[in-house]
């Protein structure tokens, strides 16, 4: 029973981020997929938003290295951005991101960052070896993710504009926080969007994300939460 | 009766109301658009031309802000009046480091309201600040780079009595990125410091923003796996030496050595600083420096070097201290006199003095591994650096130069 529930604290902390209030990120999150006695919230396994044929997102898993088709997308109303491990799907290296259809225009941005979550999940082999190898902290994983959208953003979204990360509400982040589920605090996660929107490529033409993500833990995730 | 009790009500109402009203916190400093661009093009004249008119601080928020720069004599100004009416009722500093420029407003604000702000139970509060930002970025003095404020990019010279809070931070045009920003920040003083406000409200802007020269890639070099950054910026000592020479006749240079090494290489052999500190403690004894002890700090301070770092952690920017806890990351050091050489100190005339301070790795960041200062401080007729006294000086520091690659080599 430890190992489910923890399986499925680290599905939830991992993909949804910190927008919501506490209520509802409680409904929409841990019973999205569940059976319980809270509303749940139903999709019907439709992309509305036809973000699987969207351009910009196909150059942002491109670059993450997600295959056409490893990504399966599902618009639902009242919904909060979520990325899982495919329930439905027979392969282990398949994932679901979910999204509020009332996102509108301002998908690109949190739709990366669940990206982010895909291609944490598949480098590490998995939502618990991802929750293993970030120390059992949620904003250790949250906040890579968001450095990650930096460095992708940086590389294929130039034209985006920062402010499309750092003024998204979805992404702006908590004045403070102690939750559980923490994602980090507003100046946080716009710090981590910037530390790896300007990453010294070292002449790379590529950045090369594994070791992206490797020196942001390494390097940069204590000097931002402190 | 029920007339009166009902006026009383109404009016208690009325006082409840009012002061929810002032409890808010009004997002309205980076949107007045016009009055940013006059500061920016003002602020741009001040690089070159110190303002006319300035004026003493007055109350304990200014005062104690005052008393806390090193460089407020030499630099700062506490302007007579609000440079733009969005800022009437600010108190107004302009520093000029040329080529920069920072203005630095601030009045005092209530605790509570930043509180009662940040608990924002209902998202009402980050509504209005993303609102507030794509606002600001509307106006045409911004690049339509603004964000939320991270406590790295708060004004140093307001961490010197409070930390950053919360705030919002607007690149302006018209320069080089990063080389001019706004900043509205709401912030908390340091509880230690009488007779201040609990929080402070801040506007602040800097033009003419440059790269510290420390962090020049010309400034890294590459030794086997090793990369030592060099921290030779003049302008720092400078800083240091213009106020310590309106007190003592004293001059100082100094020199930082940051160690770290590329991730792939980076995790083992995080002594190394202790090392590098070793060799070039030695050094500078076999050049004839000479120990300072405990003894010889209480004969000159009344204390010894344990209190005198506390005193020196204790008077560490309030606000920098979650950034860089000194205390925390102090290593070995040493502290040495030579009354011998140069030829300045023929006769007792003069001494120089030599400090060599480690400090450790830090423990959030692998490839870290440290770093070591080294300042020399000329006393008496060494307090000039002229001459032979110069020459000696860049020797020693190219000793030490040398000394740190060979430990690392």
């Amino acid at each position: 029973v430890s190992a489910l529930r923890h399986l499925m604290v680290a599905t939830c902390l991992m993909s949804c981020y910190a927008h919501a209030q506490d209520a509802r990120f409680d409904d929409s999150c841990f019973f999205a997929t569940s059976a319980g006695n809270r509303v749940i919230t139903v999709c019907n396994d439709e992309d509305p938003l036809r973000l699987g044929n969207d351009a910009k997102l196909a150059k942002v898993m491109q670059a993450f290295g997600i295959a056409p088709g490893q990504v399966r997308f599902e618009g639902c109303n009242g919904m909060l951005f979520l990325s899982t491990p495919d329930p439905n799907a027979s392969g282990v290296d398949s994932y679901l991101v979910r999204y509020p259809v009332e996102v509108g225009d301002d998908y690109l941005a949190p739709t990366t960052h669940e990206l982010a979550h895909v291609f944490q999940m598949s480098l590490e082999g998995g939502a618990e070896a991802l929750w293993t190898s970030r120390k059992n902290e949620s904003k250790r994983i949250e906040l890579e993710a968001d450095f990650l959208t930096g460095v992708v953003f940086k590389e294929v979204l130039p034209d985006a504009g920062l402010t499309e990360f750092q003024n998204n509400i979805l992404l702006t982040g908590l004045f403070e926080e102690a939750r559980a589920d923490a994602h980090g605090t507003s100046s946080q996660r716009t710090a981590a969007f910037r530390t790896g929107y300007f990453l010294q490529r070292d002449a790379q033409d590529t950045p090369d994300l594994p070791k992206a993500a490797r020196y942001f833990q390494a390097n940069e995730y204590g000097g931002l939460v402190r | 009766m029920v007339a009166w009790s009902a006026s009383a009500t109404c009016l208690l109402t009325c006082l409840l109301a009012c002061g929810q009203v002032r409890a808010q916190v009004v997002l309205d400093k980076l949107t007045a658009c016009d009055d940013l661009a006059q500061l920016q093009a003002t602020l741009r004249v001040m690089v070159d031309q110190a303002p006319r008119r300035c004026r003493a601080p007055s109350g304990a928020l200014e005062r104690t802000l005052f008393a806390r720069l090193p460089d407020a004599l030499e630099s700062s100004c506490l302007l007579r009046e609000a440079p733009v009416p969005s800022l009437s009722g600010f108190s107004c500093l302009v520093s000029r480091t040329p080529p920069a420029a920072e203005l630095i407003c601030f009045r005092p604000t209530r605790a509570g309201d930043l509180r009662a702000y940040k608990h924002d139970p209902d998202g009402a509060h980050r509504r209005a600040s993303v609102a507030y930002r794509k606002d600001a970025a509307k106006c045409g003095v911004s690049t339509g780079d603004t964000g939320p404020l991270h406590m790295s990019t708060f004004p140093f010279r307001l961490m010197t009595i409070a930390e950053m809070e919360f705030g919002d931070i607007d690149a302006l045009r018209g320069e080089a990125r990063g080389g001019s920003y706004a900043i509205h920040a709401f912030s908390r003083t340091d509880p230690k410091l009488p007779g201040l406000p609990p929080a402070i409200e801040s506007v602040s802007m800097l033009v003419g923003g440059v790269m510290p020269k420390s962090l020049s890639p010309d400034n890294r070099h590459r030794i086997s796996s090793w990369i030592v950054t060099v921290d030779e910026d003049d302008e720092l000592d400078r800083q240091l030496n213009d106020p310590l020479r309106r007190v003592w006749p004293f001059k100082l240079e100094s020199k930082e050595f940051g160690l770290s090494r590329a991730l792939d290489n980076a995790g083992p052999d995080k002594d190394r600083v202790r090392q590098v500190f070793r060799k070039l403690h030695r050094g500078f004894l076999a050049e004839g420096f000479k120990e300072l002890h405990d003894d010889d700090f209480i004969q000159a301070s009344g204390k010894n070097l344990s209190e005198i770092l506390k005193k020196m952690d204790e008077a560490s920017p309030y606000g920098a201290r979650k950034l860089y806890p000194i205390a925390e990351r102090i290593g070995p050091m040493a502290f040495m006199l030579n009354t011998k050489r140069p030829t300045c100190t023929e006769g007792g005339r003069g001494a120089l003095m030599a400090f060599v301070v480690s400090s450790l790795p830090d423990p959030d960041e692998l490839s870290d591994y440290g770093s070591i200062s080294v300042m020399l401080v000329g006393g008496g007729d060494c307090a000039q650096f002229t001459g032979a006294t110069d020459r000696y000086v860049k020797g020693l520091m190219e000793d030490a130069t040398k000394r740190v690659i060979e430990s690392l080599d």
